[in-house]
């Protein structure tokens, strides 16, 4: 309930940016199509879909933002003297992110193909369309799962940063940095512990000489819950910098 | 009065920044069911002191505690602090900061909200930002005041008030208050307004309690008010 | 009742004494409710506390009475009226005395003074009020 109400209140201060990227996104496809016969042949849509690299950065800018605004608005404050878990407060504002995040990146699929590659919409059943559309799934919840990591790490980066009263911009970075690097070289690490774990099997599609057939892949376990667990370490890091560390 | 439960408690609490002390070595208690006047100019700490009691600010060393805890998230549920800047998010109405605000307290009283918005003739659907700074002052205090909280913290919850909002401010507070229940601390440098309403006095200076004692008590002895205790304290 | 404090004297006795001249002047009569202390004190703009203290003390005056539940009376004595009055007369004059003489004046001078003041038919202080007994 607290949560909910926290992420809500999140997703509403990211309104505005977020519908800022939404109304561009619109603008340039609208332009973008009336220069399809205009421009070299391709150019258009490239430019269109070179668009996406500029979510990401979105990501980054909506949550440094978001966290920026609290100390400069003075709303820590509000934050601070709600009874609530540091762990509920960051973990809505990365929700409120990711929600938004997600809906920028369709948008902007939709987007582009309702301009440019309307028949990607209704493919006929069988074609390469539905191995291509099962791939992009893949790819884009990997994706997803990058992107909160990556998320996770700037939060903690910041809030750490914040301990450092004069150089908390450098000291965000520089912990970023080490962050990061931790992240790199504990993850194999970890992994080995857990390599005991059975691999897991997951039926993906794949092509063979043509043919759409049904494969199945085993993926290494361990890997996953390295990272899972290095996040969720940076997570608690984070939740703990809140509750103990935070002052105003 | 002496049997009072002792809800806020300090020990040698003291809080440094660099070579500033905010707080230097405070011992106090403050029982149950009084309004207690923190008194002091700008900088004397009062402020930190309201923080350091909610958990705003940590101690560098000493301690201090609330109904015999240190402050931390639980303890919020017990407290309601109102600092002097605007913290409220400005893009909300007032309607809408109260709704958001209540969600998080079990002890949120709708109705009172409901009665305090109209007394202190808050227009509910203004945003914060489009609302004067009286007015921001009134809707702060429908924040505290709907709650049944044992213990109430108001930073300077007069100063930079146009005068109706400040009395009516006043009359919220002693209408709400909830008589031997209701512990609160009420930090100013301005003496006059809030004097009679406070049955306690504390005055700080640079970080210390120069003087601490009962309002009444203080008019019989010395044969004057609160604010000239003030320039007797300070104007030395 | 309106107040204006002296705040460098004790607010629950300045309370106790604007009841007793209310009492005096008729606006609160024996056996009538007064406000609750809350109400009280929120018009004043004092601490409920004080308030309270002031009730008890009238209490321990014998001047009102606390019926549980019910509120605070003041006391339904009709000799109270004149009791206080005269309490309150005796008070004023001799303070006013003390006054005089510390400021040198002789029992003659100070009744010829009085007499004058009065005399000049429409002193400030009785023009348009009742008639002295």
């Amino acid at each position: 309930m607290k949560f909910v109400k926290l992420y809500k209140k999140e997703m509403r201060a990211l309104a505005g940016l977020a519908l800022l990227v939404i109304g561009i996104t619109l603008f340039l496809d609208l332009f973008l199509q009336t220069r399809v016969d205009k421009w070299t042949p391709s150019t258009p849509e490239a430019a269109s879909a070179a668009f996406f690299v500029v979510l990401p950065v979105w990501a980054v800018i909506a949550l440094v933002y978001s966290v920026q605004q609290e100390w400069t608005g003075n709303t820590i404050y509000m934050l601070l003297s709600l009874p609530v878990r540091g762990s509920v407060i960051i973990a809505a504002k990365l929700l409120a992110v990711l929600s938004w995040f997600v809906v920028l990146n369709l948008f902007r699929l939709v987007s582009f193909l309702l301009h440019f590659r309307s028949t990607l919409l209704w493919p006929e059943s069988g074609s390469p369309m539905h191995l291509l559309a099962f791939w992009v799934g893949m790819l884009a919840f990997g994706y997803l799962l990058g992107m909160a990591l990556f998320l996770v790490l700037m939060l903690f980066s910041m809030l750490a940063g914040r301990l450092a009263p004069k150089f908390c911009g450098a000291a965000a970075f520089g912990t970023m940095f080490v962050s990061g690097w931790a992240l790199f070289r504990l993850t194999p690490i970890i992994s080995k512990l857990f390599g005991w774990l059975p691999g897991t099997p997951v039926k993906v599609w794949g092509m063979h000489s043509g043919v759409l057939v049904m494969e199945t892949v085993v993926l290494n376990t361990a890997h996953f819950v390295a990272i899972a667990l290095l996040g969720a370490g940076f997570f608690a890091l984070a939740s703990m910098l809140v509750e103990r560390q935070v002052e105003v | 009065m002496h049997d009072a439960q002792v809800i806020v408690k300090a020990c040698s609490l003291s809080k440094h920044y660099g070579s500033i002390k905010a707080l230097d070595g405070l011992d106090f208690e403050i029982r149950r069911g009084v309004i207690l006047g923190l008194l002091g100019p700008n900088g004397s700490g009062k402020t930190t002191l309201l923080k350091a009691m909610c958990g705003m600010v940590r101690p560098t060393s000493g301690e201090v505690t609330l109904f015999g805890q240190k402050p931390s998230h639980s303890t919020k549920e017990l407290v309601a602090y109102l600092p002097e800047i605007d913290y409220l998010y400005p893009w909300m109405s007032a309607a809408e900061t109260v709704q958001f605000v209540s969600g998080f307290f079990r002890d949120w009283s709708a109705e009172r909200a409901q009665q305090l918005m109209e007394q202190l003739e808050i227009p509910a659907r203004t945003k914060v930002r489009d609302l004067s700074r009286g007015l921001r002052a009134r809707l702060k205090l429908v924040l505290a005041l709907a709650r049944e909280v044992p213990l109430v913290l108001l930073d300077e919850p007069l100063s930079g008030i146009d005068i109706s909002s400040r009395a009516k401010i006043i009359r919220a507070i002693v209408g709400e208050y909830r008589t031997g229940e209701q512990t609160i601390v009420l930090s100013t440098h301005q003496v006059q307004e809030s004097e009679s309403i406070f049955e306690e006095v504390m005055f700080l200076r640079s970080g210390k309690i120069v003087l601490s004692d009962q309002a009444e008590h203080l008019r019989q002895q010395h044969n004057c008010s609160i604010q000239d205790m003030w320039e007797k304290v300070y104007d030395r | 009742m309106r107040l204006d404090f002296d705040l460098a004297k004790p607010i629950y006795m300045q309370i106790v004494d604007e009841v007793k001249r209310c009492i005096v002047r008729g606006e609160l009569g024996p056996g009538e409710k007064m406000l609750s202390q809350r109400e009280m004190a929120q018009s004043l703009k004092v601490n409920p506390n004080t308030v309270q203290r002031a009730y008890q003390e009238m209490e321990r005056l014998e001047l009102v009475e606390t019926l549980r539940g019910e509120g605070t009376f003041v006391k339904n004595d009709v000799m109270l009226v004149k009791k206080l009055r005269e309490e309150m007369a005796s008070e004023t004059l001799h303070s006013f005395l003390r006054e005089m003489a510390s400021l040198g004046f002789s029992e003659s001078e100070v009744v010829q003074m009085v007499s004058e003041s009065l005399g000049n038919g429409g002193s400030r202080e009785y023009a348009g009020g009742e008639a002295n007994a």
